[in-house]
């Protein structure tokens, strides 16, 4: 009898844990606890003379019971699961960006601004080939004519083996 | 006043801040019109553009951005019932019932003078407080300032959607994220762990465009197709009748009213103020009866409140230095970055700037009367181009402004990190535009408290000795203890639910 209700209880309190407010409280309570380690490096001084510490000592303060709050709040409402939603979309979108960073420097501009339009835009399912091409060039053409023409940005358009 | 305003009109018919006011308020106009793309993300990402213009016709950009958006907003509301601001969303309830009647001209007529009466009492209520309010915000210390921006904080955290715990530990966080970077006071390097290019601080472009440009992005896709309008509008048919007119003035008086009250206090912007016009005139307007089957009041109401409020919003940011709400916040960093101090000295050190951009509100406001009702079939014929077309040209635009502004992949990556951490913030339900509005005022407000404390020789009693920042102490208290009250309430209401429904 005991033991099933001790079983019960912990079920209760990791479903509450991973709940939307028990991985919210949680995650509060790790960025305080990054913020007081880093705090650790930093003196605080004292009120009248603060060092670069103090503020954010007081700020982990807050943070800690920011996220014991919603922790409680967790232990009442455990059945709010966390929704991820399709998460290729958004890693391919993200991943659009990944592109561009590493390949601006040696591919150049355009096809790092290419590779962010193709991959974000196979987040939608169901692409025609002939319209993502379209989309590329148009894209392409813009960029060139606001950010080159227009502002005059010193962007490197082309690989840098075509250049030299 | 009037010779300021000369000034300011000086100012404003130059041809350049004429040419950004118009770029400006027609972009603002195209993000407000569709739907999935906010004036906050339209800022973020226009940001970046504006670090190649002079300080004031940044400034007159951006926030015709912010203006036209409200102006943007009620078209989709009204011709599709899809907000295309969270400001407008009240009017999809009588603009699209007049829509299925056959005046949807009319209503987006309506909407646009709404829009231009509202916007112009506001300018008008800006250009006489704000000198009365620097003047008196001159002999703020160092405890009001904190006392101020504290309020702000806590006002536009909690006052807005969502839980209000949710909102104050995004606050927090932002101000943390506000410390990165070399303490001014002592010279030490605080969350930077060794890398250099974290030394001036988090990127404001590269967080904000992750937080509300990429995230916007993520919510929408994979969502499907949204409607496209059906009907052609003609210019004939744009003209309201008498009694449409006749009835929609009062309630646009009411709603600048209204709008100018909210937008002026922290936290209650233009989308509270459009949404209690709607209640009041559901109440008192003299066609209460038809409210929600295509009622103009339900229309020129709200749409003057809530550009009458995108105006006044702009008193407490310009005079202060106290934005209301993340767009404000947004301003307010864009004007750091071009060196100018929004504060009382604003309207003394650069009366110029003040003034110009006071003009340029009001020539933007009629820019977007004059020629937006013209070019309606254009923004009708903008929301048919399909999301899915749209979003990767919206990517590359926030990669590439990101990358423009030092030329910095670092830049980048943090742009990456904002985004996953907008991602990861969306899912565990907590509100983004808080942790903005802290990010931008944490150092400031780290500034002023260092201040206030080595001045009181370390007394916390400082804070409640001095009257002003005292007050400002009881209106904060006020405002949380009446949350934790609103907490406690629907606890106990959400048990003896429980209680009855499970015996």
């Amino acid at each position: 009898m005991r033991d099933t209700q001790q079983g019960g209880r912990l079920r209760r309190a990791l479903q509450a844990l991973t709940s939307v407010s028990g991985l919210g409280g949680l995650t509060l309570l790790l960025s305080a606890a990054a913020v007081l380690a880093q705090v650790q490096t930093l003196s605080i001084g004292s009120a009248a003379a603060m060092g670069p510490g103090y503020f954010p000592a007081a700020l982990a303060g807050l943070l800690i019971f920011f996220g014991v709050v919603l922790l409680v709040e967790s232990w009442r409402h455990p059945d709010q699961r966390v929704s991820l939603g399709p998460l290729l979309p958004v890693s391919l979108v993200l991943g659009s960006i990944v592109a561009f960073a590493l390949t601006l420097k040696f591919l150049g501009g355009a096809i790092a601004v290419l590779l962010v339009v193709l991959l974000s835009a196979l987040a939608e399912p169901r692409r025609k080939l002939k319209e993502l091409v379209l989309l590329g060039v148009i894209v392409l053409a813009l960029v060139w004519l606001i950010f080159v023409v227009g502002l005059d940005l010193q962007i490197a358009m082309l690989p840098k083996g075509l250049l030299s | 006043m009037i010779d300021n305003l000369l000034l300011g009109f000086q100012v404003a018919l130059s041809a350049e801040t004429l040419l950004y006011c118009f770029i400006g308020v027609s972009i603002g106009m195209f993000i407000g019109v569709l739907p999935g793309v906010g004036p906050l993300a339209a800022i973020s990402m226009l940001l970046p553009m504006t670090y190649y213009v002079s300080p004031t016709s940044a400034l007159v950009m951006l926030a015709g951005i912010y203006y036209g958006a409200q102006y943007g907003g009620s078209v989709a509301s009204i011709l599709l019932r899809l907000p295309g601001t969270a400001s407008s969303a009240v009017i999809c309830l009588d603009g699209y019932e007049m829509t299925k009647k056959g005046r949807a001209g009319a209503a987006l007529m309506l909407s646009a003078l709404a829009s231009f009466i509202g916007g112009s009492i506001g300018i008008l209520l800006m250009a006489a407080f704000s000198p009365t309010l620097s003047e008196m915000a001159l002999k703020f210390g160092s405890q009001e300032y904190f006392m101020l921006m504290a309020l702000g904080l806590v006002a536009a955290s909690t006052l807005s959607e969502g839980s209000a715990i949710r909102g104050l530990a995004m606050v927090v966080v932002g101000v943390v994220l506000g410390l990165v970077g070399i303490d001014l006071t002592s010279g030490a390097m605080r969350f930077t762990y060794g890398n250099f290019e974290l030394m001036d601080g988090v990127s404001l472009v590269a967080s904000a465009m992750g937080l509300f440009g990429l995230a916007e992005i993520l919510a929408n896709i994979g969502q499907g197709e949204r409607a496209t309008p059906s009907s052609k509008i003609t210019l004939r048919s744009m003209m309201p009748t008498r009694k449409e007119l006749r009835d929609s003035f009062p309630a646009i008086w009411r709603g600048s009213a209204i709008g100018s009250f909210f937008g002026a206090l922290p936290g209650t912007g233009s989308t509270i103020a459009s949404f209690f016009s709607y209640a009041t005139e559901n109440r008192i307007s003299r066609n209460r009866d038809t409210m929600g089957q295509g009622a103009v009041e339900g229309v020129a109401g709200p749409e003057a409140a809530n550009n009458s409020a995108a105006q006044t919003a702009f008193i407490p940011t310009l005079t202060l230095g106290v934005p209301g709400d993340a767009v404000m916040a947004l301003l307010l960093g864009a004007m750091m970055v071009h060196g100018v101090t929004p504060g009382p000295q604003m309207l003394t050190q650069s009366a110029d700037m003040f003034w110009g951009l006071v003009a340029s509100f009001w020539l933007g406001n009629l820019i977007l009367l004059v020629f937006n009702i013209p070019m309606i079939g254009l923004w009708v014929a903008m929301l048919r181009i399909p999301y899915r077309l749209l979003y990767p040209a919206i990517v590359v635009l926030i990669v590439i402004g990101t990358y423009s502004i030092r030329y910095s992949i670092f830049d980048v990556y943090q742009l990456l990190a904002f985004g996953v951490l907008g991602f990861v913030l969306r899912v565990l339900r907590f509100p983004t535009a808080p942790l903005v509005l802290g990010l931008v005022l944490g150092p400031l407000m780290e500034e002023n408290f260092r201040r206030s404390m080595m001045l009181s020789d370390g007394q916390f009693s400082t804070f409640v000795t001095r009257p002003i920042s005292c007050g400002l102490l009881i209106v904060i208290a006020a405002i949380l203890l009446a949350q934790m009250l609103l907490a406690v309430t629907a606890w106990r209401r959400a048990d003896s639910e429980k209680e009855t429904s499970t015996p």
